[in-house]
């Protein structure tokens, strides 16, 4: 015979043939209907029914061909089990057939059984197949969970009804016999190791499987089972009517049942295969096939998703929450009565949860801002929320009224970090996180298409808080910087907010920014609070661009950037934002790669605006570089008194002043009397920069700054760059970097003299920085002036215990400084240290300033005029109309 | 066939990008790297913070070409590249034995056209 001649094949094939002929036909046909819009479970039932045809056409084949053919009524039962005995059989799902023998099966059987394998094996089918008795079943049922499972959805096809009978009892038997609970913990904990299995467990991969993913059909199984288990029957139908499932539960479950199966189908028709798995590609071929429209910025595939991803989310909640229930039986409650405690006259908390008292679960008014204490004390006592609580929050939050209460709760809750993640996700899948925050509702399971972003915005909004508050504990400089917000509660709803603009038509950073206005009035916010809010959203992406795209060693970058910032304050804030909005696109997302870039521009714009290197510990690396600087002291300097200068100097100055510096002053410290002023003038030939130092020792008086600018201003001097420090025990030590703008060339001895002189006469009293000016107080007009940034006066007041920050941002005209310290002086501040800095023609000066008195201003009021003030006299000054 | 290989500053990615692409190269990929030259990564005098790191992040493009582009490529790149400032980062140039493009399975010169 001719092997390859398919018309007259061999003879064992025949049959096998003409099975997968029925199968094909029948598969046609059902498929026809399921274009035509049959639902889900229509089509599941037909292909049941067809693999039902397939199998007794297969056995009465080969039990004609065995000789078994009395034999399968007695000895014998067809039992379909798993997916295919619940009747919910996909095109290419795995069949699952046991083959029930009231004894171990002798000669014949084995033969028959065998045979059918093979047969069904070549139709096609993917046989998964077991030969047992009933005895054998439970045996192996009582040890296996998955074999449990399977069999709890025994059918039986054709055979012997008393054997399956026995098989029935076998089952109920085992219900009995093993403990309850234990059998539906089991089927939960192998849930849940299912879901850890994959790489990440949310339901929002990417690409999720409408079998195994979280929400998933796997979760539909497990309500069966569990009820099945527990109360008798698997059917949302039937566990609705005991009372065991709400009429909202059962309504979800069909819902999200019907949903999955038909795309299930849709997908193994497509492929021709067993394909579970909603690839983008696919994602975008069933929206289109659904007939889903896109609307309002979304995309017809974000539009589905999103739909898909309401559905799963609910299923899973629910399947958890049904199987928690179930095994909290009357002995649980015992066990825990001993650590039960009654809580603000509302809650019950227990070891292994908390809910509400008996009068509130029966009636009495329970309103939002109760919900939202119940989530927050389940959170300070880590503890989980009773199932029977959150099925009642699902149905009565929709209608609760949000209060000011309920908000200032919230606002409270959100300053802690600890459980803060665990927190907003009981809030938002209870439904209670979108009264709060109405914008959230619009990015419920919103999908954002592309291969980029791993989860759905409300999934990634929540990870980033997460992310932020995990850097608590971190050593690193975003951990320093996350300790150091004092505002953490303005920071986390800042986080939840910066990405509710997504989703629209219009840059999501700008409806974000318009969003946040609302939110702002309704948390009644300050109007720093509130600016700070909106800034951030606007702003979000823009520390994540300038690190990875631009030249952070150009200053001009720095200081548009800082500009931009304003404050310290908001720098913190938006360098933590950054690196939890990066963490949280996806696993790996923010290498270290990133976070270096990340670092090295927060470190150079909080410089820019503060004058100091970030960083803890402080006094460890300041007492460092005491040791260097006094292990290499330059001959002239004697190193006892060095040691006694360095140990007065602050920590500030010594991690940001330069050695040469350092010694400069050590030498000029050395030649500085109590009393006296001490004024030195040096020139450095390359850079043509006069460097003048001034010590005194009378303490923080106003004006002292001021003074020495206008001095300088006056002599024609174009300030570079000014530092002041102001020591414990009294000594100021001012140093100014200037060009001489009188002299080509190194300026004479006299000079530097003169100058002296005159500084310390204005300071002791005896001649006016005005004085000085009326001979040569005309602005230097043959320097260009740039092309206007405009002036820009930033307050920080809570970055500092002790002092305000002032930020200056202006265009460089000679006398600035003068003007700008001089007004500090007259509107009753003093300057404690600053950072003078020009770039080009650009200023960036960071003040730290306190009252005359030394203390901390804190009155808003006075910093708001200040702030006007100093605005209006530095455009006096830098445009003179 | 030759292989370029070039550390550049990452700012300066947009740039190269568009040099290569002004010459026709199809391909090239790019990756996330760190290191740091003879200056040890210290650009000006900065008054080291805490976490001052000597391992800066750069970005590693490479490219495979024709032996008779190795000229033109590697004058692009640099071009492209440099700031002028410390830190610009090296071009390397090896030899390639050989190129295969996965999905066609072609060879040669032709697999990197």
């Amino acid at each position: 015979m001719d092997l390859a001649d398919t018309s007259h094949p061999h003879p064992e094939l025949g049959p096998a043939i003409e099975l997968r002929e029925l199968i094909t036909r029948g598969r046609a046909n059902i498929r026809e209907i399921h274009q035509g819009g049959a639902m889900g479970e229509q089509v599941t039932a037909a292909l049941t029914s067809l693999c039902d045809r397939i199998v007794e056409r297969a056995s009465d084949m080969i039990a004609e061909q065995t000789g078994q053919t009395g034999r399968i009524g007695r000895d014998l039962a067809l039992v379909a089990v798993g997916g295919y005995g619940r009747g919910d059989l996909a095109p290419f799902s795995d069949v699952d057939l046991l083959f029930l023998t009231a004894k171990p099966p002798d000669e014949g059987l084995r033969k028959f059984v065998s045979a059918m394998v093979r047969l069904l094996w070549d139709a096609g089918l993917s046989l998964s197949q077991s030969v047992r008795t009933p005895a054998e079943c439970f045996a192996f049922a009582r040890s296996d969970l998955p074999a449990w499972t399977a069999l709890t959805e025994a059918r039986l096809i054709r055979g012997s009804d008393p054997l399956f009978e026995e098989l029935l009892k076998q089952i109920n038997r085992l219900i009995r016999r093993r403990s309850v609970r234990s059998l539906a913990e089991g089927i939960l904990d192998e849930r849940k190791k299912e879901l850890t299995d994959d790489l990440d467990s949310t339901v929002y991969l990417l690409e999720p499987s409408v079998k195994k993913s979280a929400g998933g059909l796997r979760d539909y199984h497990l309500i069966r089972w569990v009820g099945r288990t527990r109360y008798g029957t698997p059917d949302p139908m039937g566990l609705h009517e005991l009372g065991h499932l709400s009429l909202e539960d059962r309504e979800q479950i069909i819902a999200t049942r019907g949903i999955l199966l038909r795309i299930r189908n849709e997908l193994h028709f497509d492929a021709g295969s067993a394909q579970d798995i909603m690839t983008l590609d696919e994602q975008q071929r069933l929206s289109g096939w659904l007939g889903w429209s896109g609307s309002n910025g979304l995309l017809p595939v974000e539009r589905f998703m999103q739909d898909y991803y309401r559905h799963t989310t609910t299923l899973h909640e629910i399947a958890l929450r049904f199987a928690r229930q179930a095994w909290s039986s009357r002995r649980r409650r015992w066990a825990s009565l001993l650590s039960r405690r009654h809580v603000d006259g509302m809650f019950v908390l227990e070891r292994h949860g908390i809910r509400l008292d008996y009068a509130h679960r029966h009636g009495a008014a329970v309103t939002a801002t109760t919900w939202m204490q119940l989530f927050e004390l389940a959170r300070c006592h880590d503890v989980p929320v009773d199932p029977s609580a959150l099925e009642q929050a699902r149905i009565s939050i929709p209608q609760s009224e949000v209060t000011t209460e309920t908000r200032r709760l919230f606002f409270q809750a959100l300053d802690n970090p600890v459980g803060l993640g665990r927190l907003l996700r009981d809030m938002h899948n209870a439904g209670l996180l979108e009264r709060l925050i109405p914008p959230f509702q619009h990015v419920r399971c919103l999908i954002q298409f592309n291969h980029y972003h791993k989860y759905t915005v409300d999934e990634h909004t929540i990870r980033v808080v997460e992310a932020a508050c995990r850097r608590l504990d971190d050593k690193g400089p975003i951990g320093a910087a996350y300790r150091q917000i004092r505002r953490k509660d303005l920071l986390h709803l800042i986080l939840l907010m910066h990405d509710v603009g997504k989703g629209y038509p219009v840059d999501h950073s700008e409806k974000g920014a318009e969003l946040a206005e609302t939110v702002a009035d309704q948390f009644e916010l300050s109007e720093h609070d509130r600016e700070m809010m909106i800034l951030l959203i606007r702003h979000h992406l823009l520390m994540a661009n300038i690190a990875q795209r631009r030249d952070l060693s150009d200053a001009q970058t720095i200081v548009q950037f800082a500009r931009m910032i304003g404050t310290p304050e908001v720098l913190l804030m938006l360098f933590v934002l950054t690196a939890a909005d990066t963490e949280a696109v996806g696993p790996g997302n923010l290498t270290s790669w990133k976070e270096a870039l990340l670092i090295e521009l927060y470190t150079r714009a909080m410089q820019e605006l503060t004058g100091q290197v970030p960083g803890e510990d402080e006094a460890a690396r300041a007492q460092r570089v005491r040791d260097e600087v006094t292990a290499k002291l330059p001959t002239g300097i004697d190193a006892s008194r060095a040691v006694k200068q360095l140990d007065q100097m602050p920590a500030g100055y010594l991690l940001t002043t330069e050695p040469a510096r350092i010694y400069g002053h050590l030498r000029s410290l050395q030649l500085y009397r109590p009393g006296e002023i001490n004024v030195t003038g040096t020139y450095d030939e390359p850079t043509h920069v006069s460097t003048y130092t001034v010590i005194l020792g009378e303490g923080e008086r106003p004006g002292i700054f001021a003074n020495i600018s206008g001095v300088l201003a006056a002599a024609g001097f174009q300030i570079l760059s000014a530092q002041i420090v102001t020591r414990p025990d009294g000594v100021v030590i001012d140093t100014f970097e200037t060009i001489d703008n009188d002299w080509a060339g190194a300026p004479p001895p006299e000079r530097h003299e003169q100058v002296a002189r005159n500084v310390r006469n204005v300071l002791i009293g005896e001649r006016t920085v005005e004085s000085l000016m009326g001979t040569r107080f005309a602005v230097n007009e043959t320097r260009r002036i740039a092309v206007n940034a405009h002036t820009q006066v930033e307050i920080d007041n809570s970055s500092s215990d002790r002092f305000t920050i002032v930020d200056v941002f202006a265009t460089d005209r000679q006398g600035l400084l003068y003007v700008i310290t001089g007004a500090l002086a007259h509107l009753g501040f003093s300057i404690h240290s600053a950072k003078i800095a020009t770039h080009v023609d650009q200023v960036v000066d960071a003040f730290y300033v306190t009252r005359h008195d030394g203390s901390k201003e804190t009155d808003s009021f006075r910093l708001t005029l200040m702030r006007e003030e100093l605005v209006r006299r530095i455009d006096a000054h830098t445009n003179p109309s | 066939m030759k292989k370029v290989e070039a550390i550049i500053q990452p700012f300066r990615l947009d740039q190269v990008k568009a040099a290569l692409a002004r010459l026709g190269i199809q391909g090239i990929t790019v990756s996330e790297v760190r290191g740091f030259g003879r200056s040890k990564g210290h650009t000006e005098h900065f008054r080291g913070s805490e976490y001052s790191v000597d391992l800066l992040p750069k970005l590693k493009i490479e490219v495979a070409i024709k032996d008779a582009d190795v000229g033109d490529v590697v004058s692009a790149i640099t071009t492209a590249a440099r700031t002028g400032h410390i830190g610009d980062g090296k071009v390397y140039v090896s030899s390639l034995s050989d190129a295969l493009r996965i999905r066609t399975s072609e060879q040669g010169d032709a697999a990197i056209s």
